[in-house]
């Protein structure tokens, strides 16, 4: 094979599977069923650091971690919930049924990222009483977005 | 007396180093995305390294030379070439993510971002494998992974329904929510992590640079069939406590410090400070390994002298390929590139590259002029077969499923 041919074949190999891999891409949806795919896996995203920060924060409570893995676990988890927030944001919901979904799926991912925050802010004061109210605080996030997520239904493909 | 010692003490290592950054990423992620359906998988990887590599090992003692010091001679140098291209970029990769790993759980315990600890991984990778022994080298991490059997004390301290654990295990299902498309995706994930490439040119070259003979293959039987299957335990319970802690929580691994969260639920402080320190130990091995993996490759197909039982001197540019492997890895990780993506990529890459590496090795241990009597017998070469069927599969599959799912977020 020719030097040229062999880049003419790779370059677009490598685009395709680097733009495969990206995760709940920026960019329009023209289908409500798109846009719900959309808000299932941000839920997802939000469950689970909602649900890791709930875990290691009873743990904490209970004197099981050291406080630095603590806070580097709550730290980690607040990263893609950010994220997960932003990006949904800026998808454009394609008709109304999609715009009702957005402010339900936008209010329960800025709930639990502020519940989050709190847990963060009560592990920097070392207050065993706001750690456990902080914990408390996120038991109703969770089953929120478990609720959520069972309306969204199943992922794709 | 001495020699069951040796070989208790080769088996200790082979289960202690077994575990590493991709082992330890991917069974959390199955756990706790899909409980442990997916063990049989694990078992199949486990079985996989078995049989290639007590061949590699084979094929070092009888030939004293390594895998891929065979590979250019008998395949040619355009076949050696691309399994060498192959072979070093998912190594550059893997080596990334484990420096990552080595980083990252120094850093929990200091409170100091791992980015910042990046740079001095890396150079305590660099010095010890510039300064020790590499049976010492060998031996200290491995046995230090060991403490990673605090995965299993955990299974038991967590008192699961283990009914229900074995009918996971034994009739896996496609979970609500999931589709069969992303089961596959992990499913390859699993056996790219058993099965990573590296293992089979460092476990090779490992016995060039303990001057094996045929009078240790019982040494290499014994390493490969009881250590590394020992190993594999280690990597279903790690899938064990994932599935019994963060899967009832809908909580999906995406950082390292979640696949020791359930250790830390299940036994407390103890529990966390003796897992961090085993993934300390599995991905600082593991950056050792593949650091001399990658100068191991180059310079065997080059035809340059290797090795730590030379002179530095006389391998320099084996320690050069090296120290540009670490310092490519160390630069690439202080990005603040995604460390678990990182490991995921390299792991399905490998599932991708994985006939590359083992249809050599099984030409070579079939081949007479090469091993004279040691030629793999009909049993090595049953397995052997159906494995590189199997890996076929794989390969073809692999990147398309990187396409289709999304890195495994589809």
């Amino acid at each position: 094979m020719r030097r040229s041919t062999l880049w003419s074949v790779v370059v677009p190999v490598v685009f395709v599977i680097t733009g495969g891999c990206v995760t709940n891409p920026v960019g329009p949806v023209t289908t409500v069923d798109g846009y719900r795919e959309k808000a299932a896996a941000s839920i997802d995203v939000a469950l689970g650091s909602v649900e890791t920060v709930r875990l290691v924060g009873e743990a904490e409570l209970e004197d099981k971690t050291f406080t630095s893995f603590t806070r580097q676990v709550v730290d980690d988890a607040l990263g893609p919930m950010r994220t997960a927030e932003d990006t949904f944001e800026t998808i454009a919901p394609p008709d109304d049924e999609a715009r009702a979904l957005q402010r339900e799926v936008l209010d329960a991912l800025v709930l639990s990222r502020r519940a989050l925050v709190v847990m963060a802010t009560a592990l920097e004061e070392g207050d065993p009483n706001a750690i456990a109210r902080a914990v408390a605080a996120i038991r109703p996030h969770a089953d929120a977005l478990r609720t959520l997520r069972e309306k969204l239904g199943s992922r794709s493909p | 007396m001495k020699k069951f010692l040796a070989v208790t003490l080769g088996i200790l290592t082979a289960i202690g180093g077994f575990v590493d950054m991709g082992d330890l990423v991917a069974n959390a992620q199955t756990g706790s995305r899909f409980g442990l359906s997916l063990a049989g998988v694990v078992v199949i990887g486990v079985l996989g390294i078995v049989v290639f590599a007590e061949m590699a090992g084979r094929v070092a003692a009888v030939t004293r030379r390594a895998v891929f010091d065979l590979v250019r001679e008998r395949l040619g140098p355009r076949m050696g070439l691309i399994n060498l291209i192959a072979s070093f970029f998912i190594n550059l990769l893997t080596l990334t993510a484990e420096i990552a790993g080595v980083a990252i759980s120094v850093g929990l315990l200091i409170s100091v971002s791992y980015v910042l600890l990046i740079p001095l991984a890396a150079f305590l990778v660099w010095l010890v494998l510039w300064r020790m022994p590499f049976e010492w080298m060998e031996r200290f991490f491995g046995l230090l992974g060991l403490v990673l059997i605090v995965f299993v004390v955990s299974v038991f301290k967590l008192g699961p329904d283990w009914g229900d654990l074995a009918s996971q295990a034994t009739h896996p299902a496609v979970p609500e929510h999931e589709s069969l498309a992303t089961v596959a995706f992990f499913a390859i994930a699993l056996l790219g992590a058993a099965m990573t490439p590296y293992e089979v040119f460092f476990f090779s070259s490992g016995a060039v640079e303990e001057h094996w003979s045929t009078g240790d293959l019982n040494v290499n039987r014994a390493n490969v069939f009881i250590g590394f299957t020992l190993g594999g335990v280690l990597s279903i319970a790690i899938m064990a406590c994932a599935s019994l802690v963060l899967q009832p929580a809908d909580v999906q691994v995406d950082t390292l410090p979640q696949v020791a969260l359930p250790v830390a639920v299940a036994m407390g402080r103890v529990g966390l400070a003796v897992v961090l320190l085993g993934i300390f130990a599995a991905t600082f091995g593991a950056a050792l390994e593949t650091a001399l993996s990658a100068g191991y490759s180059v310079a065997q197909y080059f035809g340059w002298q290797w090795g730590k039982f030379v002179k530095a001197r006389d391998a320099a540019r084996f320690h050069v390929v090296m120290l540009g492997s670490v310092v490519v890895a160390a630069l690439v990780g202080m990005t603040a590139v995604d460390p678990v993506k990182v490991t995921e990529y390299s792991i399905v890459l490998s599932a991708a590259a994985l006939p590359l590496t083992y249809l050599p090795i099984l030409i070579v241990a079939n081949d007479p002029e090469f091993m004279g009597d040691h030629v793999n017998g009909r049993l090595a070469n049953f397995f052997g077969s159906i494995y590189l069927v199997l890996l076929l599969v794989v390969s073809v599959a692999a990147v398309p499923l990187i396409i289709i799912t999304k890195g495994g977020s589809g």
